[in-house]
């Protein structure tokens, strides 16, 4: 995945759940994050609107940092 | 071949706003819940009053408002998930009410977010095959009598609400006003969105309040829709710039503006949920009554319409107000 695809969609679902711009980084871990329903159906959204990728919800609740997160993501891009 | 004619809705007294949400569930504030859902306050059945009640209310208000005579209604349709009762027919009731004649039918629908959509198809069939002339379509559900307050996914979203709609004879033979009408349906989903309370499946004893998975109905959103609009678009020959305005099943602002952003119909795209929340098959007639408020003399404007959601279940409409 480019790396300015995934900044821009870090900086997108920064955005939506309310957090500075640059908190969310490939690195970040959801100890300090409100991970909850909202903020999983709002990176299921942007997934599909910055990757073009369902990801699984259930997956995605289990995701403890955006490392997870981009993993997933992988995994669902054709290959 | 047939035609809307006039829509009313009803609501409950009882409001349930997001300030009052907020001291429920204080890691929401109130602003947060109308930026995440774009719902300002959503009304709430009292006790002791029934789907059926509100349903009634709609009903009244459209008769009066178009100086129908209740012994012209030759069929009564209400879509609902929350009857009054397993059995008599809700429908039936209703009827009585009103003081429908006894050459009237009435039978309720058991549909959700899809429920308007099937109704339109359900009074247009009805009257194009010659079996009625004039079918007054109610949708009303009270969602809130099944959800867990504490459940703060589905507290904030759902609200108790009613429509009714009238539907006449059109015998212009050169316009379709209702119409083309498609369905879809994938039960693999059923328990996406699901209420084990009532029903026989399961036994008293465990009944449950509704569930609803956000992230797979929002995965099916997203995914299924635009696929199965734009097969609607093929095969009905339709496409989306001979539209003035798409009204989609006011679901939640959040899933709404990114199915229309998708769909690339932003700009056309009606969101008009703040009042009143989710009312399930209500939504849609609930926004085409504003729309008919907002501009009186609204005619021959071509809009999309489409509902979908529990089931799974979906479906599209065309109709010319």
């Amino acid at each position: 995945m480019k790396p300015e695809k995934i900044s821009d969609f870090l900086f997108a679902l920064a955005d939506v759940l309310e957090l500075d711009p640059e908190a969310l980084t490939p690195t970040t871990s959801f100890s300090d994050i409100d991970w909850d329903s909202l903020a999983i159906i709002s990176t299921i959204a942007l997934a599909d609107e910055h990757f073009g990728v369902m990801i699984p919800g259930q997956e995605l609740s289990e995701c403890k940092g955006i490392p997870d997160v981009l993993d997933l993501v992988k995994s669902e891009l054709p290959s | 071949m047939s035609r809307i004619a006039a829509i009313a809705s009803h609501l409950p007294e009882r409001v349930l706003s997001n300030e009052e949400l907020a001291t429920r569930f204080p890691s929401w504030s109130a602003s947060k819940i109308y930026a995440k859902t774009g719902i300002l306050e959503r009304r709430i059945a009292a006790d002791s009053e029934t789907a059926g009640d509100l349903a009634f209310e709609a009903a009244n208000k459209l008769l009066k408002a178009s100086s129908l005579s209740p012994d012209a209604v030759d069929m009564l349709l209400l879509v609902t998930q929350t009857p009054d009762q397993a059995l008599p027919t809700t429908a039936c009731r209703i009827h009585h009410q009103l003081g429908l004649p006894q050459s009237c039918g009435a039978i309720d629908l058991n549909q959700g977010c899809s429920g308007y959509i099937y109704g339109l198809a359900m009074a247009d069939g009805l009257i194009s095959s010659g079996t009625a002339d004039t079918v007054l379509l109610l949708t009303s559900d009270t969602y809130s009598k099944l959800i867990d307050p504490d459940d703060r996914s589905v507290a904030t979203l759902f609200g108790d609400g009613a429509s009714a709609t009238l539907i006449c004879r059109d015998d212009n033979p050169n316009v379709s006003r209702i119409g083309p009408v498609r369905f879809g349906t994938d039960g693999g989903g059923a328990d996406f969105l699901r209420c084990d309370f009532g029903g026989w499946r399961t036994s008293q004893s465990q009944y449950q309040s509704l569930h609803m998975d956000g992230a797979a109905i929002l995965s099916f959103t997203l995914s299924v829709l635009p696929k199965a609009l734009k097969e609607y678009l093929r095969i009905t020959g339709n496409n989306l710039d001979s539209y003035d305005h798409v009204v989609f099943h006011q679901a939640n602002r959040f899933i709404l503006e990114r199915l229309y952003a998708k769909i690339g119909v932003t700009d056309k795209g009606v969101v008009s949920m703040a009042d009143s929340g989710n009312t399930v098959s209500s939504t849609i007639p609930l926004a085409l009554e504003k729309l008919m408020l907002e501009d009186k003399r609204i005619s021959n404007q071509k809009i999309l319409l489409s509902g979908f959601g529990v089931g799974l279940s979906w479906g599209f409409a065309t109709i010319i107000l």
